[in-house]
């Protein structure tokens, strides 16, 4: 939900007429070794690659395509080559222990390679079919087995793997139009890095008619592919000769090329962009990327071990999944916290970190411990605070607090208890500035709440067993009348 | 099973006028409890009136078993059904595509049998998608789509007052096939007009001369209550008229809050 933040950063980029930096760090680990894939389908084919771009990081690309994907064997020998590319370069990820990844323009790119991995491990094995078709079926489905890793985990907040690069810019910058037009590779770019002495706002329309997602351009397909397949398509089914066929299928390929290749062109500028900034990485990126290389890693064992990609997910499956990617997401935005300055400046602005004055500072002993209050006092305007709150101070996360009360006069005064870290780091001191905020950000956390979960979902929950509900107990009388007890108040 | 193109083969005049009879036919029969009467009735001609005028619409088929009371709308999409993963956009068209199939049919049947139409044609309706990962259908039976009906119905009932503004503001002869007389009316542009609508891209223009602050996301007219884009800058800035009241005081303290501590941070 859009704030006042949100709202100054967006209206300062139109003032300036460029985007503006969201980051004072670099917030995704670009691999050298990554590998950017650019595609489009066909209008109405699901599921379908007409061509494609690959291309690894500042190197050339190499294109494929296939005249007509509604030919199954042909648009299965282009898959074919194209899984042969990045299956190589997934195995060599796997063998120098690196984190894999897989660089798309958008969302919408993400949408239809996820559609292509819930397709392709399910490819039909016709054994009545020739040696070499049934192979490539074979192959596809292992490769569909190895792209649903990068589709399923794309989801997780902070994953790496899979990255859109409008995603990528987001993360890096803030412009001065709408999110859902910042999904667009060439206006985000526009905004971005503008052309000399144009307005971005017509840079960025300018930039919208060339399409940068996974189809093309319904006018192109019009004016230009409708034609050009159907001619080849004729060709074939009149039995003209195998020159004039295969030069009719470039003519297909020509016509495409110069569309996924600005995708690429577009995807590797984005890259550049990030990494000319220079920024330096977000602290703890290391942790993110050592998940997203063992996810990769067990899946890869999970498959070779004869592991099966499920078409959907069981309940506790579901339940797993949907605690890793509510784990991802909280990782993630406590990464960003800590670690970038920027994110931590505006969230003090938000409320949601407490930064105050040290105010009192009281120790007395209870039985054979002694109980450390802190007051603080501070002047945000916004705050986010409630008794019980279990906050740690972010110069140094193991010194760990608990609200016992927050009250506004002129400013916040909040009591806390100290939980931990009183020995290892001390207690503050009247006068010291305190940035408080909920935890650090801790990859290992989610493994106990994995046993936690497995241990509650033992038994099947009633909501998804086919026993009957048991009888609901009935629910005691209240002591008070609620009607008297309001009107108590008065 | 009757296939209605089929029969009257043809787009000329004639043969549509033809596929209205056999379809009305067909729910006539139904409607008597004629035991003869088709299961399925493959892109029947139906018409819905907005204004006075009518538009021509055909469902893919009607779908009733022999013990139904009457016919449901059945919509064929080609894309695949993937749960929780199905594209929002493409569903959220599909159901309104089908809400329309649902009026229009209500329609045809209350000229059959006055009174009954919204009786026997509820709002739900059967959609038929790919089947994840494998070239079969999947059918989503009775998918609810009150709200869409609900939408359609409503654009329908405000189109004609809808109309007589858009009248007002050409002027009498006007057509709306020139772009002066498009850009004549108002716009009510926001950001999502830009997934569905033709005219999106010279509303959102519009909007962007007007300072409507619709385009920086649908959250940011709320921020901005009353105020332009263009003030908004004035008062980040400092530079411009003064806060006028209350409210834009607030603004400019917040905003410029903002962008102070922005600038220390990056």
């Amino acid at each position: 939900m859009a704030d006042h933040v949100d709202l100054a950063l967006r209206v300062e980029a139109r003032r300036r007429g460029r985007a503006v930096r969201a980051t004072a760090t670099q917030v995704r680990r670009i691999q050298p070794h990554a590998r950017i894939v650019t595609f489009v389908g066909m209008a109405g084919e699901h599921a379908t690659i007409h061509a494609a771009h690959i291309a690894r990081l500042g190197r050339a690309p190499k294109f494929f395509f296939c005249p007509d994907p509604r030919d199954r064997d042909v648009h299965a020998q282009m898959l074919c080559r194209v899984a042969d590319e990045l299956q190589r370069y997934f195995d060599w990820c796997e063998a120098h222990d690196e984190m894999p990844q897989i660089l798309v323009t958008s969302p919408a790119a993400v949408g239809k390679l996820d559609s292509l991995a819930d397709r392709l491990p399910y490819a039909p094995v016709d054994r009545s079919a020739p040696q070499a078709i049934q192979a490539r079926a074979r192959q596809l489905r292992a490769f569909g087995s190895q792209l649903a890793f990068f589709t399923r985990y794309a989801p997780r907040s902070g994953q790496q793997v899979l990255m859109g690069a409008t995603d990528l810019l987001s993360q890096h910058f803030i412009t001065g139009q709408d999110d859902q037009e910042d999904v667009h590779l060439g206006a985000q770019l526009a905004w971005v890095a503008p052309p000399r002495g144009k307005d971005v706002l017509a840079a960025a329309e300018l930039a919208e008619r060339s399409p940068m997602g996974a189809n093309t351009d319904p006018e192109f397909d019009t004016d230009v592919l409708v034609d050009a397949v159907a001619a080849h398509n004729s060709a074939r089914r009149n039995g003209a000769p195998a020159p004039r066929i295969s030069a009719l299928a470039a003519a297909v390929g020509a016509a495409l090329e110069p569309v996924t290749l600005a995708m690429l062109e577009n995807v590797q500028r984005a890259v550049d962009i990030v990494r000319g900034l220079g920024l330096p990485e977000l602290p703890g990126l290391d942790g993110f990327v050592d998940r997203d290389l063992q996810a990769f890693v067990d899946h890869r064992a999970y498959i070779a071990g004869g592991g099966r990609i499920p078409l959907s997910d069981r309940p506790k499956g579901a339940a797993f999944e949907y605690l890793s990617r509510e784990d991802a997401e909280e990782q993630w935005a406590a990464a960003l916290l800590h670690g970038d300055p920027v994110h931590r400046a505006l969230a003090r602005l938000r409320g949601t970190i407490i930064s105050g004055k040290v105010s009192n500072v009281v120790s007395r002993p209870d039985g054979r411990r002694t109980i450390h209050t802190v007051e603080i006092t501070s002047t945000q305007t916004l705050l986010r605070v409630r008794r019980g709150d279990d906050l740690c101070w972010m110069d140094d996360s193991r010194l760990r607090f608990v609200v016992t009360e927050a009250s506004r006069a002129r400013n916040v005064t909040i009591r806390m208890e100290i939980t931990k870290g009183m020995r290892a780091v001390g207690v503050p001191s009247v006068g010291t500035t305190l940035d408080l905020a909920d935890g650090a950000p801790n990859l290992d956390g989610v493994t106990s709440q994995r046993v936690q979960l497995a241990v509650r979902l033992r038994a099947m929950p009633a909501t998804h067993d086919a026993q009957p509900l048991a009888p609901v107990p009935p629910i005691p009388k209240p002591r008070v009348d609620p009607i008297r007890a309001v009107e108590a108040l008065r | 099973v009757v296939n209605v193109p089929q029969v009257f083969p043809g787009t000329d005049k004639a043969s549509l006028v033809k596929r209205i009879r056999l379809g009305r036919e067909k729910l006539a029969a139904k409607l008597a409890r004629d035991p003869g009467a088709p299961n399925i009735i493959i892109k029947p001609r139906l018409w819905i009136a907005v204004a006075g005028v009518r538009y021509f619409i055909e469902p893919d088929a009607l779908v009733a078993a022999d013990a139904d009371p009457y016919y449901g709308v059945f919509e064929i999409k080609s894309y695949p059904d993937r749960d929780g993963k199905s594209d929002p956009g493409k569903m959220a068209q599909a159901r309104r595509q089908a809400a329309v199939g649902v009026l229009a049919l209500r329609e045809a049947t209350e000229r059959l049998a006055p009174g009954q139409g919204e009786a026997l044609v509820p709002p739900s309706v059967d959609l038929v998608l790919a089947r994840r990962g494998y070239r079969q259908p999947t059918l989503r039976a009775n998918e609810t789509v009150v709200a869409e009906v609900t939408t359609v119905a409503n654009a329908m009932d405000q189109a004609p007052r809808d109309l007589a503004d858009v009248e007002r503001l050409l002027g009498p002869g006007v057509t709306l096939e020139t772009a002066p007389a498009i850009e004549a009316l108002p716009a009510n542009y926001r950001a999502d007009c830009l997934s569905f609508c033709a005219m999106a891209k010279p509303c959102r223009r519009e909007a962007t001369a007007a300072g409507d602050p619709a385009i920086l996301g649908t959250a940011y007219p709320e921020l901005l209550p009353n105020t332009s884009l263009g003030r908004a800058e004035e008062l980040l800035t400092g530079k411009g008229a003064a806060p006028r009241d209350a409210h834009e005081q607030r603004l400019a303290d917040e905003m410029q809050a903002a962008i102070r501590a922005w600038k220390k941070a990056v």
